[in-house]
């Protein structure tokens, strides 16, 4: 038969323990903010993604997608670009790149529907089947 | 009420709505009376919570892809202004925070009794504190855009719930302390339904009214019951045994003129031995020309149903560039860019400026209606019209929220199953209910129809209050209203920018 010291302090005990457990699995923090126009690069599956914004004014911000094995440009690869903001509900704005110069996709049809915190990810997808992700920040100025 | 109202002894004990009763319709009464009726509205809200805690502790912390910021700053506040809209405080009905009972109830073994609530507590003055607290929160630490903070504001939630109904009696909490369930009382104000007594003859000749003191039933009569015994044999459309509470917020159900504190947990309808609650529809607002607040809490819960409408100026207020214009040049001219500083002052001005603007037209109404000036009866009387413009500006945000991305729950679960491993691709896609063209539409629909709410009673308390000279005295109420109502409609039609741009992003 259980104590009734430990009847008394299982269930809190166990709903201490349950949340320090949540606590302690804190996830990353979102990358800080690009600079406006300059994007940032990473590696996945072997392939860099880079994103460059021609404008992070509200309206119309055709973007530019670099999509790199090594050094050399990825031809023929599916990217669509995913705009959202930092604020959930608002319809994001979800384009296909199109491929011009070996390795460079871009959007014309992009734009930025309201002033504030946007992230932009492009989601990549090449002809051999490797997919990589890359997601930046920026602040959209609305004046 | 007269005292020739009160010696009658048989009619209705106050004015209450005679509309139809919804507990009429197929099933609903009998489910309604049923013991664990109640727990069948929380266990979906208690699943979303728990969704809400682990996505929002352990998932992506970026807003519009996690279920904690996704379900609680879009979905949440939409539905609620539209509940309370269409049917009433439904929230309230289905709050998951009451689910702590039984773990208070073994804490409270723990202590040797329950505490009063002190009694300078017993009004509305901590809970606007706690608003106003919370609003500024919202601002300051970014709270829409922080999935984390998301998630400890709701285990918050539970664990300030849990340790008030350990220490204190039941319904303290919600009463005393809850912001969130004193939004929606006075919001409900406005809301189409109202408890009542079906026969109000019935109440009159109650014995022990276990509407609000509950009761225990059971075949065999039984000492030491923790309220009222009435046998099962004695009770209408006998609905079980047990313990039945009563009502926790002390609203006696033939005197219940208000849905202020009313938290729609039907603790009354199951309590009644004599199955004689009902939930009658009424006309949207009714209530606000009949002074209900004025036998419940009085200048404090005007003063919170007042502060609401213009706290929620604010809140629509702070995410057009006006605002941003605003900040900067109050920033510029104070030489801080301490956020907690500006807002805090910002709040402070729309506060003193609406309950300013709010005084100084209902003390004219009293004027011009031959009324001795008064500013706080004159306030306590016209507040009302107030409150019901505070609806409009509440639900028209809201809604738009809610509508722009009420579909985002979808591929935002998805995604809370993606990111742990499993095979899903969320459709980003979907996010609108509505085409955008539509939004400014519905948004000037709901402005115009808490305006026509605002305007009858206003009309309704100047001819109750003043006579004829209500024509004169409606008058600085009318057009307080106008100005509000076009002061809402240039908000809501300006270019929107979220929150978090002027003085740093908000990552």
């Amino acid at each position: 038969m259980p104590s009734p010291l430990r009847n008394r302090f299982l269930l809190p005990l166990m709903f201490g323990l349950a949340v320090l457990s949540l606590v302690a699995c804190r996830p990353p923090e979102p990358r800080g903010a690009a600079g406006n126009d300059v994007t940032a690069a990473e590696a996945e599956d072997g392939l860099r993604i880079r994103i460059e914004f021609e404008t992070t004014s509200v309206g119309p911000a055709p973007v530019t997608v670099h999509v790199l094995d090594g050094s050399q440009g990825v031809s023929g690869a599916t990217v669509e670009l995913q705009g959202d903001m930092s604020h959930a509900g608002m319809q994001p704005v979800i384009v296909t790149a199109l491929p011009g110069e070996p390795g460079v996709y871009r959007a014309d049809d992009f734009a930025f529907a309201m002033a504030g915190d946007w992230f932009v990810t492009a989601r990549v997808k090449t002809a051999d089947g490797r997919v990589a992700k890359h997601e930046t920040f920026v602040t959209v100025s609305g004046r | 009420m007269s005292l020739r109202a009160e010696a009658r002894t048989s009619g209705p004990l106050v004015d209450q709505p005679r509309g139809f009763d919804l507990f009429r319709l197929p099933g609903v009464r009998r489910f309604v009376r049923w013991k664990y009726a109640r727990l069948v509205f929380q266990l979906p809200l208690l699943a979303l919570a728990i969704f809400v805690i682990v996505d929002g502790l352990t998932g992506r912390q970026i807003a519009p892809r996690n279920v904690a910021t996704t379900a609680v700053w879009l979905h949440y506040r939409g539905l609620l202004v539209i509940g309370l809209a269409l049917v009433g405080n439904a929230f309230c009905a289905g709050c998951p925070l009451m689910l702590t009972r039984g773990l208070s109830r073994r804490l409270e073994r723990l202590l040797p009794g329950k505490l009063a609530w002190p009694r300078p507590l017993r009004n509305k003055w901590l809970v606007i504190g706690l608003l106003v607290a919370f609003f500024l929160s919202y601002e300051i630490f970014d709270l829409w855009a922080s999935p984390w903070l998301t998630a400890w504001l709701a285990i918050g939630y539970f664990a300030a719930a849990l340790l008030i109904d350990v220490a204190f009696p039941a319904g303290t909490f919600c009463r005393y302390v809850c912001p969130l369930g004193n939004f929606n009382f006075a919001l409900a104000s406005v809301s189409p339904t109202q408890i009542v007594a079906v026969d109000p003859d019935v109440c009159r000749a109650c014995e022990h009214k276990p509407c609000l003191h509950g009761r225990y039933s059971a075949e065999l009569p039984m000492a030491d019951t923790p309220a009222a015994f009435i046998a099962t044999s004695q009770v209408v459309n006998a609905n079980g045994e047990g313990y039945f509470p009563g009502c926790e917020t002390e609203l006696f159900v033939p005197t219940i003129t208000s849905n202020m504190d009313c938290t729609l947990c039907f603790n009354c309808v199951r309590a009644c031995p004599y199955d004689n609650v009902g939930l009658s529809v009424r006309a949207p607002g009714r209530e606000l020309a009949k002074a209900p607040w004025a036998r419940r809490g009085r200048l404090a819960v005007m003063a919170m149903g007042v502060l609401l409408t213009f706290w929620g100026v604010m809140n629509a207020f702070a995410m057009v560039p006006a605002f941003y214009d605003l900040a900067e040049w109050l920033s510029f001219q104070l030489g801080t860019r301490n956020e907690a500083v500006l807002l805090g002052l910002l709040y402070l001005g729309a506060t003193l400026a609406g309950v300013g603007v709010t005084v100084l037209a209902t003390t004219l109404a009293d004027v011009a209606g031959g009324g001795k000036p008064s500013p706080r009866r004159a306030f306590e009387r016209w507040g009302y019209v107030v409150v019901a413009l505070g609806f409009g500006f509440w639900a028209a945000h809201y809604t738009f929220h809610f509508l722009t991305g009420a579909l985002s729950i979808v591929p935002v679960f998805q995604h809370f199953f993606e990111y742990r491993g499993f095979p899903i691709d969320p459709n980003w896609r979907l996010a609108q209910l509505v085409p955008s063209r539509w939004l400014f539409g519905i948004q000037a629909l709901i402005s115009a129809a808490a305006a026509a709410v605002a305007i009858v009673t206003t009309v309704r308390i100047a001819l109750r209050d003043f006579g004829r000279r209500g024509v004169l005295a409606m008058w600085p109420l009318l057009l307080f209203v106008l100005g509000f109502t076009l002061l809402q409609l240039v908000i809501l039609a300006q270019p929107m920018e979220m929150r978090g741009t002027v003085l740093g992003p908000t990552f």
